[in-house]
């Protein structure tokens, strides 16, 4: 098996963080103490689906990380190193032997996967109590022999920031230590006690970023009590409310307090007391100034994101402080649970099979971030520009629940679809005659009607034919020419994302 | 070399008569700066290649000469300099026609003759001009290699014919003649990077159409049918248009609003000839004995022409004249020039139009969501039907930091949609807008964004001429008087 130095993943490049760190000088003092063996060498083989060829898989590749073991049986780890994980293996750090685990959770929404797996011969990790900026960090992985290297660090930064694995934000300890970090999910320490795990590691200044045991503590509570509940979201969004003409104009006092509401995402439990041009003062009771910071108790001035996603649950009842006409009022509403299904655009980060049909050498599937993103680090000037302006500006805004794009990703050539070869990435709007907004829709009128045989594409003003006497043949040729086991392949019901509750 | 080629040898007397009317082309230019609007950027010297035709005018490619601020000419073996003028450019097709007042710079040249066809593949052509690596005359030569349309990259839109040759074409060859036994049959203009012996010249045909267009005095340029086509070889679709066994024809998928065929054609319509020539299932044409695109057809007409198609619609044959008459199209984004960009100043804000000339300047940018809509909105403006009752789209593209704008930046790139309740569907609208603040507002609202940009009035006011005299921007504004529509 290759080794892997790899720490980051596509993603990372196109969401950078945003988040300012202060720099500190670090004592680099040898550890002369072994930390408890409560750390497991993490070995990885994952496939993930093409996503131009949904029906295809693309060669199998290698990460290393690590794991924490938290309770007996049970090691936790960030999300992207199990991954589209084929095959989990657990190792001693100093031994041959390994073992295979495999995933009870994983929520790329937060980076963290849970393992299960035999623990014998490991010890358990303690949580740490809360720690603050400027807290004292040892940290520890193993060269290839298994000998254990030691690090110090200071934690230099706490913000609400981009996750390297994926475009969401969230908690996130910097830490500045000597110790070049190479894998994923290598524990950090303070007084011997877990503060998170490492996410990312940048040589350059020396500083990695870490998932905190905030929120891997609040991850294992909830997949020890099912059904898993994920994280909350509040379905909006806002902007700063520096600007003070705008202040006077919608009648703020000036205390530099209240963010701006943008948009509500549609059936959002925000939808029932915000709207468009609302501003909020108040959330869960602690003031909100100007750019969205309250001060957080345990880590100081902290993005409101965080009194979404790191103190509340799906289904809690929240309390805000909104101002609309010029006068200020307390209403509640409940979260929701984050439900990457629910977008217009899925962001698939786990990279799910996306549900397709290949009809007539035609090949359906639904837009999702992941099919850009595919595209490669210049994804936004490679993929069709229609696409991606629909996934930058309306990916969380379907017009109605469950609509989706769906596009035409190319056509396979068949005397079938002669004169239609070269189309490509273009957006379909009916398929024989009827409007299309999910798979769920096309393949609903393919069952109805027994077969595709008219394509409308945005581009064109007329419709795409196909013979459908001579569809069934071409399809049976189509499949054997370009091995496609399956011509289409539709999910088990509901769609992917976990269950909405209600607590 | 030439003999070892087999090529025919151009005789000694014959190159005289050439070179004498070759002739280089010193330019300073000033190009236009999309960032701060109301200054150029500094001026820039080059030199082309141009050749003296018929009523004392000069040819050479539009690029040469755009954004020119002073042109002077020089003859092969004189050391004086004349200064030119720009009589006729045409941007569409890259040529211009140059003149010059001093009448004792054609004493002694006789004007270049054109040929009265195109060379084929394998004939021997030889290009005169001014390229780099020597201050003198220099000739090349080498033979056709290809005919065939392709995108000419000065208006960065357009495609026209160009001949390709091997003879090296290298940067100052821009402008100068291509010879075919003596006569010009093409005009060096462009090349590609990271190629060898690939040499564009702008073949006669184009030549021709141009100088056919300047006939009445003015350039028109090129007719725009604005038609995009499906073939009609696939058997299913053939069927559901109701085209029986051997009609040949393509089928009209998108009709563009500001074509010459808005209003006469309609998706669904299968065009079967052009001109009473048949169109085969691709496309093609059979023309002179060659292949062509039906396009071809009206690649070859004037503006003041028409053409006439036979169709097939609703199940029967029909027949309908085209008159080929150019609509302005604000939304095709060709690269400008000799134009300065319009633009607006308001708080220190710079309100200025999408154009290709901004968003070259976006680089790095370009990775932002913002301008990224920009890119597809400069693509799919007519497809999409972004610009509905638009005649430009107009965008903050930056701002004269003062502390009436402190808190702006967050809308650079964005359309702006209305400004105090106002459409904003051309630039000028914003001045009208300003002038009924929203209880003593100014509200500023952009497309897909409910955040809006709002700054107080008076202050707004105030600043103004502050802002002004702090950046030495001479005027507020500049708008194009408007064109009639």
């Amino acid at each position: 098996m290759k080794p892997s130095s790899r720490i980051t993943i596509f993603l990372s490049q196109a969401f950078a963080a945003i988040c300012l760190t202060g720099f500190m000088a670090v004592p680099a003092l040898a550890q002369t103490n072994s930390l408890p063996p409560c750390v497991a060498k993490i070995l990885v083989t994952a496939q993930k689906f093409d996503p131009h060829f949904p029906w295809k898989k693309s060669r199998p590749e290698s990460r290393e990380g690590y794991g924490v073991v938290m309770a007996d049986g049970k090691l936790i780890t960030t999300e992207d190193l199990v991954r589209n994980a084929t095959l989990i293996e657990i190792q001693h750090p100093g031994g041959a032997d390994k073992t295979t685990a495999r995933v009870l959770q994983a929520d790329s929404r937060i980076n963290a996967a849970l393992l299960a797996a035999p623990t014998d011969g490991y010890t358990t990790a303690q949580w740490s109590p809360p720690v603050g900026a400027g807290a004292k960090v040892q940290l520890i992985q193993f060269d290839e022999a298994g000998q254990q290297q030691n690090g110090e660090g200071r934690i230099t930064g706490i913000c609400v920031a981009s996750l390297p694995s994926a475009p969401h934000t969230l908690l996130n300890f910097q830490v500045l230590t000597d110790l070049k970090l190479d894998r994923v999910g290598s524990p950090a320490f303070h007084d011997g006690q877990l503060i998170g795990l490492i996410m990312q590691y940048d040589e350059a200044t020396q500083t990695s970023e870490i998932l905190p045991s905030d929120i891997l503590k609040r991850f294992i509570e909830d997949v020890a009590s099912p059904p898993y509940h994920g994280i909350a979201v509040a379905g909006l969004t806002w902007a700063h409310l520096v600007e003070p003409a705008n202040r006077k104009y919608l009648g703020l006092p000036d205390d530099d307090q209240g963010v701006l509401v943008l948009r509500i995402i549609p059936g959002s439990g925000a939808a029932s007391v915000l709207q468009s041009g609302d501003v909020i003062l108040k959330w869960d009771g602690n003031p909100i100034d100007s750019q969205g910071y309250y001060n957080d108790p345990d880590f100081g001035r902290l993005n409101l994101i965080h009194l979404i996603s790191g103190r509340r649950h799906p289904g809690d009842l929240i309390r805000i402080t909104r101002w609309r006409n010029h006068k200020s009022e307390e209403v509640q509403f409940k979260l929701d649970a984050y439900n990457d299904s629910k977008a217009l655009v899925p962001l698939n980060i786990e990279g799910e099979q996306a549900e397709y049909l290949v009809e007539g050498g035609f090949i359906f599937r639904e837009l999702s971030a992941d099919y850009l993103l595919s595209y490669g680090a210049q994804w936004m000037v490679r993929a069709n520009p229609r696409l991606v302006d629909l996934y930058l500006t309306r990916a969380q805004l379907p017009s109605k629940p469950g609509e989706r794009i769906i596009i035409l990703t190319g056509v396979l050539p068949d005397p079938v679809n002669v004169g239609y070869q070269d189309i490509r990435d273009e957006l379909v709007t009916h398929l024989n005659g009827k409007p299309v907004s999910s798979m769920k829709e096309v393949f609903a009128i393919l069952d109805g009607d027994g077969g595709i045989t008219r394509i409308r594409l945005k581009t064109l003003g007329i419709d795409l034919v196909l013979d459908k006497s001579t569809l069934p043949d071409a399809n049976r040729r189509i499949a054997m020419l370009y091995g496609i086991p399956k011509r289409e392949y539709r999910k088990a019901l509901p769609a992917m994302g976990p269950l909405r509750i209600i607590r | 070399m030439a003999i070892a080629l087999g090529l025919p040898m151009i005789g000694l007397a014959g190159l005289d008569q050439q070179r004498q009317a070759v002739v280089k082309i010193y330019v300073t230019i000033q190009q236009e700066d999309f960032r701060q609007p109301w200054q150029s950027s500094p001026p820039m010297s080059g030199t082309g290649s141009g050749f003296i035709i018929k009523g004392k005018r000069l040819m050479t490619n539009a690029h040469v000469v755009s954004d020119a601020r002073f042109i002077e000419v020089q003859r092969d073996g004189d050391t004086r300099k004349y200064p030119a003028t720009v009589k006729y450019i045409a941007h569409d097709c890259d040529i211009a026609i140059l003149e010059v007042n001093d009448e004792t710079f054609f004493e002694g040249t006789k004007p270049l003759a054109f040929g009265s066809k195109l060379p084929n593949l394998n004939d021997a052509v030889m290009v005169l001009g001014y390229p780099m690596g020597g201050g003198r005359l220099s000739l090349t030569k080498g033979v056709v290699s290809r005919i065939d349309y392709s995108l000419y990259a000065h208006s960065t839109v357009d495609s026209h014919l160009v001949m390709q040759v091997d003879a090296a074409i290298n940067p100052g060859n821009s402008g100068g003649p291509v010879f075919f036994n003596e006569k010009v049959i093409g005009i060096a203009f462009q090349g590609i990077t990271a190629s060898q012996n690939i040499g564009y010249t702008i073949p006669l045909p184009v030549i021709e159409h141009f100088l056919k267009d300047i006939e009445d005095g003015t350039y028109d340029g090129y007719p725009e049918l604005g038609v995009e086509h499906l073939g009609t070889e696939n058997l299913a679709l053939r069927a559901n248009l109701g085209l029986q066994k051997g009609v040949t024809g393509v089928v009209v998928a998108y009709v563009d609003p500001f074509g010459a065929a808005s209003g006469f054609l309609k998706p669904g319509d299968v065009l079967l000839s052009i001109d009473g020539h048949p169109i085969a299932n691709d496309g093609s044409v059979r023309l002179e004995g060659n292949s062509v695109e039906y396009s071809e057809f009206i690649e070859r007409k004037q503006c003041t022409e028409s053409v006439a198609f036979t169709l097939w619609h609703d199940n029967k044959t029909d027949s309908v004249l085209i008159p080929l008459k150019r609509k302005p199209d604000p939304f095709i984004f060709r690269q400008t020039y000799d134009q300065k960009p319009e633009y607006i100043i308001a708080g220190g804000l710079i309100f200025s139009t999408l154009s290709r000339g901004y968003l070259a300047t976006l680089g790095s940018e370009l990775n932002t969501p913002a301008a990224q809509h920009l890119l597809y909105t400069s693509r799919y403006a007519k497809l999409d039907n972004l610009f509905k009752e638009r005649t430009q789209f107009v965008l903050l593209t930056g701002r004269l930091p003062h502390p009436v704008n402190t808190y702006c930046a967050s809308h650079f790139n964005q359309v702006l949609s209305t400004v105090n309740g106002q459409p904003i569907h051309r630039l000028s609208d914003i001045t009208e807008a300003l002038i009924k603040p929203v209880s003593g507002f100014h509200i500023f609202k952009f497309e897909g964004n409910d955040d809006p940009m709002i700054m107080d009035a008076d202050m707004t006011t105030k600043a103004d001429a502050e802002i002004l005299a702090q950046y030495s921007v001479p005027s507020p504004s500049y708008i194009k008087a408007q064109e009639a529509h």
